[in-house]
């Protein structure tokens, strides 16, 4: 259910305002039942839960497709002094749990650090006005927070995204922060020197299984998390209904009046799956892609199908839409990828019924060079 | 009129089982009728012994002589278990009522072998009331229901009432509908043997509506006096139970329960709550008349150990069924290990069953079971902090609280243990295993427990001795797995061996056999993987698996005694075998391994199948090995038996026969065997030269085989070389006046020189000795060779080269020296292909020197014949290695170049 916020130009308003309004739902239920919602948080665990998988009585739309007890983890880590880390492949919604969880605990998703080769402990904890520091010295007014000081001082959830990708010494800043809840300033003066983290305030980090060696996490740092792995959608009705959903909202987004006809939507998902899994729905053995096939680049690769139809064609999207988005979007033009693409059409994809498995296969001339 | 109390379980309910202990402690019962194989019942009673479970009710029967069984687990938290025990300690009849699983085979087939699995746990109805209350597996929902919320008698059985029903469907399968007919009818013929009784009667929840309706049927007017309406049959009721299951699915779970997941306000359980243990106390009139024809076939059935199933020779077709106790243990249970018993994590809930059945509130389940997943990760040198400790308990009580559980759970404990100690992905291989941290943590949460069973409790005499056996020799498996090495060469290690292959032959897992003793059989696929040449050491590993007893129970179907079972198995064994000699012999083999005496009865067998046997092969490698066993076997003890020795005769006429008969076989592999039986025939009569074997028959037929001139020349030349090996033996046996075979002229009768090669190493494969100690017939190859063109001899060196490479280096050197210098010498340092690119180039240089007139025309391509000593042959390179194409070069003594040999 989206609200109509005053935010109607944003492209991409965050979840907090997006669904305002079941937010506000699950806190009325919780102040109705007498749940016991943690110290600064704003609502109840099982109503975090609620909001992240959907629950039909309430009026809470499905956001996220996986395991209660999954998500039950998830939220009851935030509850204790350990972060949480969230790991999985490229496009297994990591980052959108992370903002749904922060905007169930804190209602504010906003609190976000994006992890590079590039990011500095400025980012994290906090910077100066260079003006005010040379005009009014070291204050609390020349003082510029950055996320992580924001969260502890306001107690809120802080998301720390792709941090394998920051180096090994930018990750260690967040050792002390989530041990000893603590941030020392140390140009302030002695009463404003030290932070004390307050209630509410936990980190949601994220990373990539793909990247792991790009920077490893130190020892230290891990026992500062609970981890949770991100698998994807087993079961291919599910994926189904989302990459439908998914799709048709992002066209509908776009303006656009087409929609991804279900036997095409069944082509894709089943694509994806058998590539990601290595193994058909027969139970027969196929190559895996090095590319990650989640469930995020098949809704990509369905807008694009969509789009493609609607624009450059007439308005019926077929295999070949599917095809040209897999190799454009999907693909990243790996030699290898591509040639096992070719044998899996080959080998599986050739005797498949239907319209749409019979265009998508036609379409593997778009494979050459 | 009896009263009977109707309990639903679910097999390995710990809450059941509570409450089941309560019930029969309070209420007087005549009868405790429970769910299981009614073929157990003669021997009910001593599951009252001083058992240790986990242990089962193994149930068998042959079809077609292939065995067929099924376990009915019992753990000390079963319901059914505490039903039996306290049912026989207060002193009530005690039965089971389910149909023996002989009967249930054309149903079930050999797939499910536990008949204690969940039943209807993958019905829509369980699927969906999964999804409702948030977990994956119907045994999360029944402890979400049950056992979370410790519920009370009255709680439990409304519960059970519901659940059972919606899971058994409106409709019975056949099994189903047969086993339901036939519990009923148990329990009808109790109520007439108990009137004015009182009867508990325990069954799967699924089928407690149904008997309970079934028998009712059977009694009429009992439905009128039966309080049993209270709860309910008829649609009506039905359809209520239905709408509770789903108030059920919704809201239950008593105090916190899973009321705050459904945002309502928890008073699902409230709702006819007031329906207590009188609304499954139906009472009934008894005097059911079809009660006792039932009872008969329920005592159907072999019962092992009474001699029902010792059937000595008669058993041999194993045929037959019965039901004995095994022990078993909770990883064979651990419904996590692939084993269809619904059961995850059956440590846990021996932890619950401790704590709960212990007088006053025990300790905290989850926390004991987090001490033991803590010592086993220690144990594997993983490193558990008390942080980490802190921060698992933590979690697992977040998500107790959470989850509306009043106590931290096994879901909240693996969870918690996963989300604070694994720091990696949990699933590893795309989701196809688990991580190892998390299998480690399933492997503490399953629990150790090895069951044992009573000595007392009547086992067929089989399993009893072997075991007694097993202890007495220290070769009982240990659960933690063990490896055995057994010396052949001494007393004890030749009576342990036989022991384990005593074992090995009935399908016993008492052992896996690694690596056999070498006892020179040349059999090496019947005894077993090949171990170290020469040693007489077997190296067994060995694991305690449940299959241990049960194949036991399975086994003793063959006879009562060891040696007996044993001997019978390899008699049976024996009907299959029909025309091939090696498995015949094979038979043989194992029993001289087992060391069971069962030569005399399969002689008759052994000698029909190798009389009808037409493969040679077969029939030399049956020789080959009697002759073993009857004259050399230091280790088996089969040393000179005559009827070892008749087999012996009976192999090697066989072998005559097919060798008179042989028609020409192709070269390769197909020659190479019947050279090595020509051995084989050979070798057998020179050494058995005292027991009158046809050898001038065998004479004869190599002969024979010699002179058919259509014959693969290897075969011809071994056939060559077993006639002058045999001229002594018969010169002994017949005092024939046939004067020793002339080799050197024999061989001349070989004229294609591309054949010789091949002749002489079929002549090398019989006996070396023709090679290496008559030097005529080194003369004779030698002049050969040395009378051929670069052609012939080309053609030639393949053979020869395949022929003296059988030879063992110092038998080449012996050949060397045999044949002296200069005269050419049949020498071969170098590689055959060098040789044979020597020999070409060295045919180059010949032809140019011709060509160029430098020999003045007195040798033409057609080869130097009668060409002199190498130096003066007209053309000899020195070797192609070196290369050098000059004339004359060739030096007689150099080393190296076959192509030297023939100048």
């Amino acid at each position: 259910m989206a609200s109509d916020t005053a935010s109607a130009h944003i492209q991409r308003p965050p979840a907090e305002q997006l669904y305002a309004d079941e937010l506000a739902r699950l806190a009325e239920t919780d102040r109705r039942l007498g749940r016991p919602v943690p110290r600064a948080w704003r609502l109840s665990a099982p109503a975090g839960v609620d909001f992240v998988l959907g629950d039909e009585r309430q009026q809470i739309s499905e956001k996220f497709v996986g395991s209660r007890a999954f998500v039950e983890r998830c939220v009851v880590s935030l509850a204790t002094n350990r972060g949480l880390m969230l790991i999985g492949e490229p496009g297994t919604a990591k980052s959108y749990l992370s903002e749904l969880l922060a905007a169930a605990v804190s209602g504010d998703s906003t609190l976000t650090v994006q992890g590079s080769a590039s990011t500095t402990d400025d980012a994290i904890k906090y910077s100066w006005n260079y003006a005010l520091l040379l005009s009014e010295g070291p204050s609390l007014r020349s003082l510029v927070p950055a996320p992580v000081y924001r969260g502890m001082t306001q107690g809120k959830i802080v998301r720390f995204e792709e941090i394998t990708r920051c180096p090994i010494e930018v990750q260690d800043t967040m050792l002390s922060l989530l041990s000893d809840r603590v941030m020392a300033v140390p140009e302030l003066d002695d009463a404003h020197r030290t932070v004390y983290a307050a209630a509410g305030f936990n980190v949601i980090a994220t990373a990539n299984t793909r990247d792991r060696g790009v920077n490893d996490m130190s020892a230290a740092l891990k026992r500062r998390f609970n981890f949770e792995t991100i698998l994807p959608i087993a079961d291919l009705g599910v994926e189904m209904d989302l990459v439908q959903r998914q799709t048709d909202q992002l066209l509908a987004a776009a303006d656009v009046p087409v929609r991804l006809p279900r036997d095409l939507t069944e082509v894709l998902v089943t694509t994806f799956a058998e590539l990601r899994s290595g193994t058909t729905k027969g139970g027969a053995g196929v190559e895996r892609l090095s590319t990650a096939m989640s469930t995020a680049e098949a809704v990509s690769v369905g807008v694009a199908a969509g789009l493609h139809a609607a624009w450059f064609a007439d308005g019926r999207p077929d295999g070949s839409h599917v095809m040209a988005g897999l190799v454009g979007a999907a693909l990243k033009d790996d030699k290898d990828d591509r040639s096992k693409l070719k044998a899996y059409l080959d080998k599986h994809v050739k005797g498949r019924r239907g319209a749409a498995w019979a265009t998508f296969y036609d379409a593997r001339r778009m494979l050459q060079g | 009129m009896a009263t009977i109390t109707w309990f639903g379980v679910r097999h390995h309910s710990v809450t059941a089982a509570l409450l089941l202990r309560e019930l029969i402690a309070v209420e007087r019962f005549d009868a405790v009728l429970v769910e299981g194989p009614s073929d157990y019942n003669p021997q009910v009673a001593e599951l009252g012994l001083d058992h240790a479970p986990p242990i089962s009710i193994y149930s068998w029967t042959t079809v077609q002589g292939r065995p067929y069984g099924a376990y009915y687990p019992l753990c000390e938290y079963s319901p059914e278990w505490q039903a039996v025990r306290c049912g026989l300690a207060a002193g009530a009849e005690v039965a089971f009522i389910d149909l023996p699983w002989a009967e249930l085979i054309g149903f079930a087939g050999e797939h499910q072998q536990n008949r204690f699995a969940d039943e209807g746990a993958t019905a829509r109805f369980a699927r969906e009331l999964c999804a409702r209350l948030g977990v994956e597996t119907f045994s999360d929902a029944w402890d979400e229901l049950i056992e979370i919320p410790r519920v009370d008698l009255a709680t439990y059985l409304e519960r059970v009432e519901v659940l059972g029903r919606a899971l058994h469907g409106d409709v019975a399968d056949d099994e189903t509908a047969a086993r339901e007919e036939f519990m009923a009818a148990q329990v009808a013929d109790a109520v007439s043997r108990h009137r004015g009784g009182r009867l508990l009667v325990v069954t799967g929840a699924a089928h407690t509506a149904a008997v309970r309706e079934l028998v009712e049927a059977r009694t009429p007017g009992a439905g009128a006096e039966s309080e049993a309406d209270a709860c309910g049959t008829g649609e009506p009721a039905r359809a209520r139970a239905a709408e509770a299951a789903g108030a059920e699915a919704a809201g239950a779970g008593g105090p916190g329960g899973c009321a705050d997941r459904a945002g309502g306000a928890g008073a699902g359980g409230a709702a006819g709550a007031t329906a207590g243990q009188g609304a499954t106390t139906g009472t009934l009139s008894g005097g059911a008349g079809e009660g006792a024809s039932a009872d008969g076939s329920a005592l159907r059935g072999g019962v092992p150990g009474d001699g029902g199933v010792d059937g000595g020779d008669d058993a041999a077709g194993a045929t037959g069924s019965g039901v004995s106790l095994t022990p078993t243990s909770y990883a064979f249970l651990d419904a996590l290990t692939g084993y269809e018993a619904g059961q995850p994590n059956p440590g846990f809930y021996h932890e619950v069953w401790r704590q709960r059945s212990a007088a006053g509130e025990g300790r905290s389940v989850a926390l004991a079971m987090l001490g033991t997943v803590t010592r086993s990760l220690r144990q594997a040198r993983q490193l558990v902090s008390p942080a980490d400790l802190i921060a698992v308990n933590v979690t697992a009580r977040g998500l107790a609280a959470l989850r509306g559980h009043r106590e931290v759970w096994r879901t909240d404990l693996v969870d918690g243990l996963t989300a604070s100690l694994v720091k990696d992905e949990v699933a590893v291989g795309g989701g196809q295993r688990l991580h190892p941290l998390v299998e480690r943590f399933h492997l503490a949460l399953r629990g150790h427990d090895v069951g044992r069973v009573d000595p007392r409790s009547s086992r067929p005499p089989l399993v009893v001795e072997t075991l007694a056996e097993l202890h007495a020799e220290g070769l009982y498996p240990p659960p933690e797995g063990a490896t055995v090495r057994l010396d052949l060469g001494t007393e004890a290690g030749l009576r342990r061996s036989r022991l384990l292959h005593r074992l090995r032959v009935l399908d016993v897992p008492a052992g896996t056999l690694d690596a056999a003793a070498d006892l020179g059989l040349g059999a090496g696929s019947v005894t077993g993987p090949a171990g170290q040449p020469g040693s007489l050491v077997e190296r067994w590993t060995q694991r305690w698996t449940p299959q241990l007893e049960s194949t036991l129970v399975v086994a003793s179907a063959y006879g009562a005694s060891l040696e007996r079972a044993v001997s019978n198995r390899i008699l049976d064994d024996a009907a299959d075998v029909t025309t091939d000699a090696a498995a015949a012999t094979g038979l043989l083999l194992r029993a001289a391994l087992a060391g069971v005496d069962v030569v005399g009865e399969l002689q008759h067998k052994v000698v029909d199948v190798i009389e009808s046997c037409a493969d040679l092969v077969q029939v030399g490698t049956c020789l080959r090995l009697l002759m073993r066993l009857f004259r050399y076997d230091p280790v088996l003890r089969t040393t000179g038996r005559a009827d070892l020795g008749q087999l012996v005769d009976v192999a090697f006429d066989r072998l005559v026969r097919l060798l008179e008969r042989l028609a020409p076989v192709p070269s390769g592999q197909a020659a190479d065997d019947v050279v090595a039986q020509v051995a084989v025939a050979v070798d057998v009569a020179e050494r058995l030269v005292t027991r009158s074997l046809p050898v001038s028959a065998l004479d004869q037929a190599l002969a024979t085989i010699h002179h058919d001139q259509a014959q693969e020349p290897s075969v011809r030349g071994g056939a060559l070389a077993g006639l002058w090996l045999l001229h002594p033996v018969l010169a002994r046996t017949t005092a024939s006046e046939g004067g020793e075979v002339d080799l050197a002229q024999a061989m001349s009768l070989v004229t294609d020189p591309a054949s010789l090669g091949d002749y002489v190493a079929g002549m090398i494969a019989v006996s070396r000795d023709v090679v290496t100690r008559r030097s005529e017939v080194l003369a004779s190859l030698d002049a050969d060779l040395t009378g051929w063109d670069e052609a012939t001899f080309l053609a030639a060196v393949p053979g020869l080269r395949r022929a003296f490479a059988a030879l063992t280096p110092r038998e080449k050197a012996r050949v060397s020296a045999g044949l002296g210098t200069g005269e050419g010498v049949l020498r071969s340092a170098v590689g055959a292909a060098e040789a044979h690119a020597g020999a070409e180039l060295d045919a180059l240089v010949h032809a140019e020197v011709v060509r160029l007139g430098l020999l003045a025309g007195e040798v033409d391509a057609a080869g130097p014949a009668g060409a002199g000593p190498a130096g003066a042959a007209p053309a000899g390179s020195g070797s192609s290695a070196g290369g050098s194409a000059g004339a004359g070069l060739g030096a007689a003594g150099s080393e190296g170049a076959v192509t030297e040999v023939r100048r």
